[in-house]
């Protein structure tokens, strides 16, 4: 069972994760669901690293707001919603009193999208050569698949 | 012991070598590892009692794979009972798991 | 002209950060605010959206990110209640395990052979 204590890997603790995520998000639901997991490994006190990479460099874009719904669809799905990026933010300032997340978007997919000078405060842009850092320092990598 | 996460996150009926994921986690399974199969977002789908690939739920768990599906993907879908063999579960337990440590996690 | 819309849903989308699945405000929205007549068809694994026990809901931090009560359902509803007919195939509710009793009033089932004339029969058709 999981508490049975080995010699391989899985028998340290589990200090630092990465999840490599290059979905973006208002058509998938990847990207909630990583910061449903980030939420709960910060509380646990693991280091989370999360390398946005394709169309998951927009989920940082700090030029998100609120909008308001088509009037005669109101009565069905409200007046306004939620955007990804606050809950992004708000991680990120969570994880100064709980432990550390690191949000590092890639520069090629930020630039090629014209959002590298739009990343919201907190986000590191990086390189492809992190990804790899990240992924080589991690005692757990997550990678989510780009599919639809 | 090894152990293994592997995570379900698409419906397989739509995919033509879909049900290879159950295969993988059968095969980890029978090669005496300790598995961990969680289904979320399209993935619970698996998890309807009656559904096409939840007929391979048998072998899995005779594979000795732990079958967990996500609480929150459940009710979005209308998933109000599971068959035997899955039990409900959530973030809080995979974020439990992956704290203790896997050798090699495989998110589908 | 395209008077006569055939649009089908082949993959549910859920806790996108969308109230709901911006495919199918999209189009609620051509059912209420169009003269077009729209008629919705759920394949694959969309036949999931007119399962009628959704409860899309979910907290980061604690704060709800479905600030909307609402489902995919209530969307087909809506948009049966402003004329448009939504049919869902029989074969793959049977392979996700779902009965006609798990899904909302006035959705028609059709075999996957009346797709065909289902496509025959309208101006225009759009998968999402």
């Amino acid at each position: 069972m999981l508490t049975e204590e080995t010699e391989d890997r899985s028998s340290r603790k589990v200090r630092k994760v990465t999840m490599i995520l290059s979905t973006g998000s208002y058509m998938r639901e990847a990207p909630t669901t990583v910061l449903r997991l980030t939420e709960k490994l910060l509380e646990r006190g693991i280091e989370v690293n999360v390398w946005a990479f394709e169309e998951a460099v927009t989920l940082t874009n700090r030029d998100q707001i609120e909008h308001s719904e088509p009037p005669s669809l109101r009565k069905v799905i409200g007046d306004k919603h939620a955007y990804v990026g606050k809950f992004i933010d708000q991680l990120l300032r969570a994880g100064l009193h709980t432990s550390k997340l690191d949000w590092v978007t890639c520069i090629l997919c930020a630039q090629e999208r014209g959002v590298e000078k739009h990343q919201m405060n907190g986000v590191i842009v990086g390189t492809l050569g992190d990804l790899w850092k990240f992924v080589g320092n991690a005692d757990q990598v997550i990678a989510i698949p780009a599919y639809r | 012991m090894s152990r293994y996460l592997v995570v379900g996150s698409r419906d397989i009926t739509e995919y033509a070598g879909g049900e290879s994921l159950f295969d993988l986690a059968e095969s980890l399974g029978k090669n005496r590892g300790d598995v961990l199969l969680f289904l979320v977002e399209n993935g619970v789908l698996s998890a309807r009692e009656n559904s096409r690939t939840a007929r391979r739920i048998p072998d899995l768990q005779s594979a000795g794979v732990r079958i967990l599906a996500d609480d929150v993907s459940c009710r979005s879908r209308g998933i109000d009972h599971l068959p035997e063999g899955i039990r409900l579960s959530g973030m809080d337990e995979l974020a439990d798991a992956i704290a203790l440590g896997f050798d090699n996690i495989y998110w589908y | 002209m395209a008077n006569h819309v055939l649009v089908i849903f082949e993959k549910p989308i859920y806790l996108s950060f969308e109230p709901v699945d911006p495919h199918l405000f999209a189009t609620a929205l051509g059912t209420a605010d169009t003269p077009l007549e729209i008629s919705v068809l759920l394949k694959d694994s969309g036949v999931n959206y007119a399962v009628s026990k959704q409860q899309v809901s979910l907290k980061i931090l604690g704060q709800e990110v479905q600030e909307a009560d609402t489902t995919p359902a209530r969307l087909l509803a809506f948009m049966m209640e402003h004329g448009a007919r939504v049919r869902v195939v029989e074969e793959h509710l049977t392979a996700r395990g779902l009965d006609p009793g798990d899904l909302i009033d006035g959705v028609e089932r059709i075999s996957e052979g009346k797709i065909a004339r289902l496509v025959e029969e309208h101006d225009s058709v759009i998968v999402w």
